[in-house]
């Protein structure tokens, strides 16, 4: 019955006098291993990851010179309502494209967002949807959002979440309609691409 | 929640020698500047947008039934990915889960049985936490068994993801989502993407191979079709000092383990149908139940299979719908050589078969309200048990079972503001056998900053007793129970967990469990016999803490600790197979970047006591793997050592009549080296 197995517990001796000098270590291990953190979460975020495609966008864009007040201007990417980035996004202010700086700029109302070359529609602003579409008809602007639907009700690029991968679908007459060109790199990795307005949604 | 102070100083030093490993491994500069992995958001910008697509997100199925982001889930997750079960060389689900935070996983040389949260009841088969592969529930229908180790019907090279979801799941899935669930989600054909070979080589005469075709399609259009084969010869002798009377104590070549298993998913646009199947066949060198000790032939044989048929669809308006159908069947043989006398050949049967139906929608209402609705209805066909002497045959136990259930649940995750979430759910379900239950959850998360999360949970869950518990009445070793009623368990936790500067998670989480009416194995001093009883009340109550982070050289870790104290509220003991404290470390150091990894992982789990009232000791345990990528074109290979250090050490025994060890000893070291091959 009693069966007691002789159990040498793999580690649990530790002379005493070496525990200070663990403890000592162990700080000094802390200091340098927090020294070289790098600057990330343990998995990419979700809008980290979709900062990054943004990026991508603008660079698969044709700009011509025209979309720019001079030759100094900088790049603008919008962010309309609550900011889902954070500082994520900051970082394409690192970035340059079509060798000009890159500028953020966060804002509550769509009437400033006409300015912008690439504008990111929060989710906040789902209610307003027409609306804003309605206003930013005219401009210049690529509109991206992760709204559901955003490119059936009109909106060129619709960020998606796909077996945990972030895609997207393009809505290219939309783009067609208000003049920006698409690198066919980019539609070739849109999960879905809508060719007509009166198209509905799957 | 008061929480024991551990005096012990041995837990220290244990904690202490963690702490430093996982430190000086990440600090060390000899690994510094090795790093091509994608390590900031700055990084990610350089990545080209075929790169982008192909990232995984961190979110979490299981907890919700929808996906989620896992600091949105109403739980305490961890989740393992298939990085980590290539990187740590797990061989089975009982390997994944002893890395996993505040899970032990003890082993009687015939199944393995998971412990969570310092609660492991000797004789349960795993019920009190509910496995689930692509949402297809595994638990049986005549033990309401999980199968953890060479037995589970799937191979972990399968896997894509492994979520564990801690704390009651009873509001969603119903019954056995007692203590969590275990949410298996396996790769999808594009992830492998051709015909993919592996073969193993291990110690105990120990190999394996694997044969795996994916493909992927337009339309949605996915395949995944595979089939795994293994064999080990186990331990030449086995030495059983209880047996000392016969063979000297020593169980020859009675160690044997073999298995295969299939599994095939197939999809387009919105329907998917899967289907595995699992046999094993397992010696058992214990002299289980009384029989006779270092007899041939004393095995058991386990099969388990599911079809499982689905549609899923998202309306235009954004509310989806999955609809399923699925058909299990459990088959279960115990052969033993029994000496009444004459020594005779005994055996023990269980059928189980089953239909699921199952109907769920979620949709995003008044903008705020993510609102989810299910139904399910499952039909018994078969919950039969045997037991009978071969020759000259004499039948001790022939039950014949049928049973239904229906249920209906509802979730609300209601965003009351950026910053604060509530959900909600309740689930009902109807027993033809014991009538109803009623079982809700409560979660509210808020996140006053985005690095920082409180998670407040409270929930009740159930389960039913299972055929096995109400029915087995062999009228010389066990009897019937008829009148057990379900047990049923209240949880309140709190998590908390703050990204410490952008590269490290930490997370802290106190909880308190009380079980009421837990059904247990009782003996009756009257005649002998076990009976299940709805005996105990328990509480345990415990605290834990992981650290996780990835540092810009490229290595990665995690590691956790847990003290918890698992009480029997009316002897006032503590429970058995139940350790206090739990220490797990695990690390991946890239050695060349991106080709060659070591990844070493450290288990520490304190005293023990038996059923036998000893107490088994404290032990840690190593376990290192050398994982190269592309080492030939297409070829990796890992090398792994299991219990480097050769640590002595044993896991309870469940107590007679079942076990007449009160501890049975474990492997020591062990090695294996795999062989993977895409064409």
């Amino acid at each position: 019955m009693s069966s007691r197995i002789p159990l040498k517990a793999g580690d649990s001796k530790l002379p005493r006098g070496r525990s200070l000098l663990l403890v000592l270590a162990w700080l000094c291990s802390c200091l340098f291993a927090a020294s070289h953190a790098a600057a990330q979460p343990p998995k990419p975020t979700e809008y980290q990851i979709k900062a990054a495609f943004l990026y991508n966008f603008a660079k698969f864009v044709d700009w011509p010179e025209d979309s720019f007040h001079s030759e100094t201007a900088p790049f603008v990417f919008g962010i309309l309502g609550d900011d889902p980035f954070g500082d994520d996004v900051d970082a394409l202010t690192m970035k340059t494209i079509n060798s000009r700086a890159v500028k953020i700029r966060r804002m509550g109302d769509v009437r400033e967002a006409r300015a912008c070359h690439v504008l990111f529609i929060s989710s906040s602003e789902e209610e307003h949807i027409e609306q804003i579409l309605r206003v930013m008809q005219t401009s210049r602007t690529l509109l991206v959002s992760d709204i559901s639907n955003f490119a059936a009700q009109g909106g060129m690029i619709n960020f998606i979440v796909k077996d945990n991968n972030v895609r997207f679908v393009i809505n290219r007459a939309a783009m067609v309609k208000a003049g920006i060109n698409l690198h066919s790199r980019l539609l070739k990795m849109a999960v879905m691409v809508y060719d007509s307005q009166d198209h509905t949604a799957n | 929640m008061t929480v024991t102070c551990p005096k012990n100083p041995r837990w220290v030093s244990t904690l202490l020698r963690i702490c430093i490993l996982l430190a000086v491994a990440c600090s060390h500069p000899l690994f510094a500047a090795t790093d091509t992995a994608v390590t900031s958001s700055s990084d990610l910008l350089d990545l080209s947008i075929e790169e982008l697509s192909t990232i995984q997100i961190t979110t979490v199925t299981g907890a919700s039934k929808y996906e989620q982001k896992v600091t949105e889930a109403p739980s305490s997750i961890s989740i393992i990915t298939s990085d980590d079960i290539r990187k740590f060389g797990y061989r089975t689900l009982a390997d994944v889960l002893r890395s996993v935070r505040s899970f032990y996983v003890t082993y009687d040389r015939n199944y393995s049985y998971y412990g969570v949260r310092g609660f492991s009841r000797p004789g349960d088969f795993n019920t009190r936490v509910l496995l689930l592969v692509d949402g297809h529930r595994i638990n049986d229908n005549v033990y309401d068994q999980a199968p953890l180790g060479t037995e589970f019907l799937l191979d972990m090279d399968l896997v894509n993801r492994i979520e564990v979801i801690r704390g009651p799941g009873s509001s969603l899935y119903g019954s056995n989502a007692f203590f969590g669930v275990i949410n298996i989600i396996t790769k999808s054909g594009g992830a492998v993407q051709g015909t993919e070979l592996a073969a193993s080589a291990a110690s105990l005469d120990t190999y394996a191979g694997r044969i795996s075709y994916g493909t992927s399609g337009p339309g949605g259009f996915n395949m995944l079709l595979s089939g795994s084969g293994y064999d080990s010869k186990g331990n030449a002798h086995l030495s059983y000092p209880e047996f000392a009377g016969i063979n000297n104590g020593r169980a020859d070549h009675r160690d044997n383990d073999r298995s295969h298993n299939f599994f095939s998913k197939i999809s387009y646009r919105d329907f998917s149908f899967e289907g595995a199947y699992g046999y094993r066949e397992k010696g058992v060198p214990t002299a289980s139940y009384g029989s006779v000790f270092n007899a041939p032939d004393n095995r058991t044989i386990d099969e388990n299979m599911y079809l499982d048929a689905a549609y899923r669809h998202v309306f235009a308006d954004g509310i989806s719908v999955v609809a399923k159908l699925s058909y299990d069947e459990k088959n279960y043989w115990e052969d033993y050589l029994m000496d009444y006398p004459p020594p005779t050949r005994n055996r023990d049967t269980a059928f189980g078969k089953w239909w699921t139906a199952e109907a769920q929608a979620t949709g995003l209402f008044f903008q705020r309200h993510k609102v989810s609705a299910g139904a399910e209805y499952k039909d018994n066909i078969q919950q039969d048990q045997s037991n009978f002497d071969i020759d000259p045959p004499f039948t001790y136990l022939d039950d014949r079972r049928r049973s239904r259930l229906h249920a209906f649940y509802v979730e609300d995750e209601y965003r009351i503001s950026d910053r604060l979430l509530a959900n909600v759910g309740l689930r009902y379900d109807h027993y033809s056998s014991f009538g109803d239950t009623t079982n809700p959850r409560l979660a509210l998360i808020y996140a006053p900053a985005r690095t920082t999360i409180f998670k407040l949970l409270y929930g009740t869950a159930f389960r039913a007793p299972n055929v096995f518990e109400l029915y087995y009445n062999d009228g010389i070793t066990a009897k019937s129970n008829p009148n057990l009623k379900p047990e049923k368990i209240k949880t309140y936790e709190l998590v908390y967990e703050q990204y410490l500067g952008p590269s490290i998670r930490t997370s802290v989480s106190g909880f308190s469990y009380r079980i009421e009416n837990l059904i247990t194995s009782v003996t009756d001093p009257g005649d002998g016999m076990s009976q299940f009883q709805n005996s105990n009340r328990t509480e345990t109550r415990g605290i834990e803490m992981e650290l996780e982070g990835k540092w810009q050289n490229g290595i990665r870790g995690r590691a956790s600790y847990s003290v918890q104290k698992a009480k029997d509220m009316n002897t006032g003991e503590v429970l058995t197979n139940s350790p206090e404290q739990l220490g797990k470390v695990n690390i991946i150091v890239p050695l060349i970047k991106e080709r060659v990894f070591l990844d070493p992982e450290y288990q520490y789990m304190s005293s023990r006591k038996t059923v036998g009232n000893s107490r088994e000791g404290a032990f840690s345990i190593v376990n290192v793997t050398l994982y190269g990528r592309d080492m030939l074109k297409h070829l990796d290979i890992a090398f792994s050592v299991y219990n480097v250090f050769d640590t002595k050490y044993g896991d309870p025994g469940a107590g007679p009549p079942q076990h007449v060890q009160d501890v049975i000893p474990q492997d020591g070291r062990l090695f294996r080296i795999k062989l993977t091959y895409v064409f």
